[in-house]
């Protein structure tokens, strides 16, 4: 059947494009542990931060991986004003409202780039892109293993943000309990732009990533969407670095299915899987009971 | 039941609807005359969005449970229809209600597990059922796969048997016929205790069942009659087009998220909401498509684009949709006047 | 049709004079309105009839996918097109008509079968075509050849490869191109050709392929014959080529069942993302072998540059068939000199088409005139059910045009090419078209410079 050597393959694979998910997904996370909101266009603005890249290595040569801040910033910046003219008016309207309107903003930034960046598939070929090292049957390629160490990267700041900076206690503090942070003199309205942002931010460093390795389009961010929802009901949707690990597990877990399953079928399998979590165990893996 | 009917289409109401129906009724005559395929076919379009906004909106307006997934219903109804028509024989004048009964079913199937859910984890779910639905047709040999199955053309005295007529202009009139029977069952439902209670669970869900309210037994109500009317809305589709592949029925943005925004852009909660919602951004997208996008296909999304803009709109600025938005202003008589009950 | 304008107006014409009756205004002001509306809609009616004299042009409908995904794709067949009729009308035109003009009226099908079939309508009753052409896309194809046959208006179709499309007993379908079954069997004359000049190597075959009507077909079809012709398939993996991101699974589940050939069916984007994963995960069947459409597609040969080198593809034509066919490289000179590109497969078929399509409407012109628009198009049927058309006329390597009795050309038939190291596809196989030897096996990734 099948050998070991294409599962281990299969499994390091998984590992390497798993980190993307994870970025994704940590980003939705945050966003919906702080504000209580589900964003239906997470994964559009993992598209933005990947077309911000292709942009700037098509017209002004800079390298993919030097466009992270750049694309970090553009998509926080936008994450930002989406915060504050969107968001903010249905945090208290009826779901139905919430739900509409980030779907609404979904539409509007995948088939607005796709009016305006054309329905085109892009690609970004980076100098080093055929530089593949061989362990045995195992091959890396050097794009996705920068990819791996570069959102490994992004987890770690993100951590080391959230535990030392007073931006980032705030957060964690809005998060756990909102009317005690607001009366403890913290700007909760600033906090909720700069989740929304960084949440969006983080998505958009995860397509700056993919970019360098695979082929980029308008309508990409449905697949990363779907699989951040997966990621993050899988790893809790209170828990942020839960959402980071549990990315890595759906990475190899699709990665290993595919050897067994054709690949076809992968998605309904991800489809089921993410139906049956959410009716099992809401509260995902990591999970912590919310407010 | 009667009553509710003469009731509402008492004074003013009742005027409206006769001079709308007689527009409905003569439109596509002049369509016809006039060789206007196009106008035609947004027509059509029109009629099978109310048909199954106003299903879709049994669900959401009246019991709260947002639907992404009616695609299901609809390409249930569509395949149903056209495997009686291809491989039994079974003429569409049955075949579409059967379409409409087997979605139904396929809707209770789907109610059990997910009712469970609250509003965007439903959301969600009903996304992910829609895929999974589509995916299995792919590769579901019966049904035709990604093929898919078109009946043959039948010769001229079948043609009624088969429902097969060139052109959208036949089509229209069943299309009315079927919006004509959708409200004659669902007003009388709504108006009844049942509908009470789905309005009830809509707003408080908990508080409901504390009043002794069944949730379940009642969204069950609910999702049959509105995955009913979706998979009719999948049958017209079926002998208008006689061709369904399950990338066309099962599509996620062109069936479930259209049939929302309708629901969404017309009002939820009002009764006649999803049939205005229907027939202001089919126009809008169709024309957007035909005269912009076609013409300059570098551009294509751009009709999707601008759905996204108005449904942002509704929900930043007026969530209870055209049919809210107008009664705030006074245009319509407030809806405690004529009888229809309001949301809070 | 003035009848019921006529009567129309008057109904119309009491109806206003009730109104205005009631509401107080002007009678004679109203008058002069209606008088003056009734005149633009009687002119408007009398110019859609069309004037009986001479026929200064014929409107033929044309149905491709003209945006969504397939754009490029469509956008290719469109100047094949373009350019053939700029050809005829060059030459004089119709000239069993007094030299009226061939022109062209698109409808977007956008990639989906029930757009295709509403442009159809649209074409059929408000442009009035003689004729259609189009669609490419199996799928859009049956629903925009459903319209023709009900509305009896010709339709040819030049690329759309599903067998199923003339099994269905349409009296008013014609296509020119031979379908996947044709190609099929053709693919096993070449393996078994392969494997005859290298001495058998090639014994297990793998099978990828999108996932709409003409990858499946595809697959069913190579799946039939290579069986039949003793070869063994390790593994058929399918994917759904508008939404498909990334074919790492699908290649290494193609790894792992070890094939020594791999067919591939796939549009542009998907073939491009099949090659370069591929290469990134060091996957080295002997050969690969294509079926056309992605991989001749001009964009794909550019975005994927070297890394297509050694591919095969299934064609139903190549550029260096000039050297073989005169006609060809005088055409193909002058089409390249206007548009940059060299034919392809899919703009040389439609080329071919458009003037097959010409011809049909030769012969019609002696019989009918499109000003009676329902025997017009019966006479370009009945053109076309008729026509011979010898292979030495035309530019595809094929042996003529007839169409048997489901419309179907028979004298078509379909090529191998190999890209080659110059970034051209060269032709291989059948060897009295062939202009290169092929490469065989391919060499592996490591080892191309």
């Amino acid at each position: 059947m099948v050998g070991l050597d294409y599962v281990a393959n299969a499994v390091v694979s998984g590992i390497l494009i798993g980190s993307v998910y994870s970025l994704v997904g940590m980003g939705l996370a945050l966003i919906w542990g702080i504000m209580d909101v589900i964003n239906f266009a997470q994964g559009d603005y993992m598209m933005l931060g990947a077309f911000v890249t292709y942009w700037a290595f098509t017209l002004a040569g800079v390298d993919p991986l030097l466009s992270v801040p750049l694309s970090f910033l553009v998509t926080f910046a936008l994450g930002v004003l989406t915060q504050r003219v969107v968001i903010e008016r249905v945090l208290d309207a009826p779901m139905v409202s919430q739900i509409t309107a980030t779907f609404a903003l979904l539409l509007m930034i995948r088939y607005g780039a796709e009016a305006a960046f054309g329905p085109y598939t892009k690609r970004i070929y980076v100098p080093y892109a055929d530089v593949i090292f061989r362990f045995g049957t195992i091959s890396l390629q050097l794009p996705r293993l920068v990819a791996f160490f570069v959102s490994l990267g992004v987890a770690v700041a993100f951590y080391v943000f959230l535990k030392t900076t007073y931006t980032g206690v705030a957060l964690r503090a809005v998060s756990q309990n909102r009317m005690a942070a607001y009366l403890m003199g913290i700007n909760v309205r600033k906090m909720y732009w700069i989740a929304f942002g960084i949440g969006v931010g983080i998505s958009a460093v995860g397509g700056t990533l993919v970019a360098t390795f695979l082929p980029i389009h308008p309508e990409m961010g449905g697949f990363y969407a779907l699989i951040a929802f997966i990621v993050v009901v899988f790893g809790g949707f209170g828990s942020v670095f839960g959402a980071y690990i549990s990315g890595i597990i759906i990475g190899v877990t699709e990665s290993v299915s595919a050897l067994f399953i054709s690949p076809s079928l992968k998605d309904v399998v991800a489809f089921l899987l993410f139906i049956a979590i959410i009716l099992v165990k809401p509260t995902g893996l990591f999970g912590t009971e919310q407010r | 039941m009667l009553q509710f009917i003469k009731e509402g289409l008492s004074g003013k109401n009742g005027q409206y609807f006769a001079i709308v129906t007689a527009v409905m009724l003569v439109a596509p005559l002049i369509f016809w005359k006039l060789d206007l395929p196009f106008a035609a076919n947004a027509m059509l379009l029109c009629l099978m969005f109310s048909i199954m906004a106003m299903a879709w909106n049994l669900l959401e307006g009246y019991t709260g449970q947002l639907s992404f997934g009616h695609a299901v219903f609809f390409g249930v109804g569509a395949y149903t229809t056209m495997i009686l028509m291809l491989y039994y024989g079974v003429t569409p004048w049955i075949g579409i209600f059967v379409g409409g009964l087997v979605a139904a079913l396929v809707g209770l199937a789907l109610g059990v597990p997910l009712f469970r859910l609250r509003s965007h984890w439903f959301a969600l779910a009903t996304i992910a059922v829609g895929e999974i639905f589509k995916l299995i047709f792919i590769s579901w040999d019966y049904v035709g796969g990604s093929a898919g199955l078109q009946s043959p053309i039948v010769p001229e005295e079948q043609k009624l048997y088969y429902l097969q007529y060139a052109g959208s202009y036949v089509y229209i009139y069943l299309a009315l016929g079927l919006l004509g029977l959708e409200l004659l069952v669902m007003y009388p439902l709504v108006k009844s205790r049942i509908g009470y209670y789905l309005q009830a669970i809509r707003e408080d869900e908990d508080a409901a069942m504390s009043l002794g309210i069944n949730p379940f037994k009642y969204k069950m109500v609910a999702m049959f009659f509105s995955a009913l009317f979706t998979g009719i809305g999948g049958g017209i589709y079926t002998v208008r087009f006689r061709f369904v592949d399950p990338f066309a029925v099962f599509d996620l943005i062109s069936v479930s998220v259209y049939i929302t925004i309708a629901g969404i852009l017309g009002g939820i909660y009002s009764f006649v909401g999803p049939i205005v919602g229907s027939f202001v951004f089919v126009p809008i997208s169709e024309y957007v498509r035909v005269y912009i996008v076609s013409r300059f296909p570098r551009f294509y999304g751009l009709h999707v684009f601008v759905l996204g803009v108005i449904l942002l709109a509704i929900s930043l600025l007026a969530p209870e949709g055209i049919m809210g938005w107008l009664e705030k202003k006074g245009y319509l008589k407030k809806r405690e006047e004529s009888g229809e009950v309001g949301e809070k | 049709m003035e009848r019921y304008i006529c009567k129309a107006a008057d109904r119309i014409r009491s109806k206003v004079v009730a109104l205005v009756r009631r509401r107080g205004l002007s009678k004679s002001l109203l008058a002069a309105i209606v008088v003056i509306v009734v005149i633009i809609v009687a002119a408007a009616v009398l110019m859609m009839q069309g004037g009986g004299g001479a026929v200064k042009e014929v409107k033929v409908g044309v149905v491709l996918p003209l945006s969504g995904k397939l754009a490029e794709t469509g956008a290719d067949l469109k100047r094949g097109l373009e350019f053939a009729v700029e050809e005829i009308n060059n030459a004089g035109g119709i000239k069993s008509l007094g030299g009226a003009k061939i022109v062209l009226v698109f409808g977007d099908s956008a990639g989906k079968p029930e757009t295709g079939a509403a442009e159809a309508e649209r074409l059929i009753t408000e442009e009035k075509v003689v004729a259609m052409l189009g669609s490419y896309q199996s799928a859009v194809t049956k629903t925009v050849s459903e319209v023709c046959e009900r509305y009896h208006v010709p339709m040819l179709n030049p690329e759309s490869t599903s067998p199923t499309l003339t099994a269905r007993g349409y009296k008013w379908f014609f296509r020119t191109t031979p379908h996947d079954e044709m190609f099929a069997k053709q693919h096993v004359d070449f393996v078994n050709w392969l494997n005859k000049k290298y001495g058998n190597q090639i014994k297990r075959i793998a099978i990828i392929h999108e996932d709409t009507e003409w990858g499946t077909a595809t697959a069913k079809a190579w799946q039939k014959y290579f069986t039949e012709a003793g070869y063994q398939i390790v593994k058929v993996v399918s994917y759904h080529a508008a939404t498909i991101t990334s074919m790492d699974s699908e290649i290494d589940t193609l790894k792992a069942a070890n094939p020594d050939l791999v067919l591939v069916a796939s549009y542009v984007q998907d073939a491009i993302l099949f090659v370069q994963t591929a290469k990134q995960r060091d996957f080295n069947p002997k050969a690969i072998l294509a079926q056309d459409a992605g991989f001749i597609n001009p964009s794909y040969v550019k975005q994927v540059g070297k890394d297509g080198f050694y591919i095969f593809s299934r064609e139903v034509f190549n550029w260096d068939l000039g050297q073989k066919i005169p006609k060809l490289k005088e055409v193909n000179d002058r089409y390249k000199a206007k548009y940059g590109v060299d034919l392809n497969g899919n703009s040389a078929r439609d080329y071919t088409g458009a003037w097959v399509l010409y011809y049909a409407l030769e012969e019609a012109g002696k019989k009918a005139s499109p000003a009676n628009l329902e025997e017009f198009r019966k006479a370009v049927r009945d053109a076309l059910a008729n026509l011979y058309i010898p292979g030495d006329k035309l530019i595809m390597p094929w042996k003529g045009v007839k169409f048997d009795s489901n419309g179907q050309n028979t004298l078509g038939q379909g090529i191998v090419v190999q890209m080659m190291k110059d970034g051209k596809y060269h032709t291989v196989f059948p060897e009295e078209f062939a202009t290169a030897e092929p490469v065989f096996p391919m060499p592996k990734w490591s080892e191309r410079g």
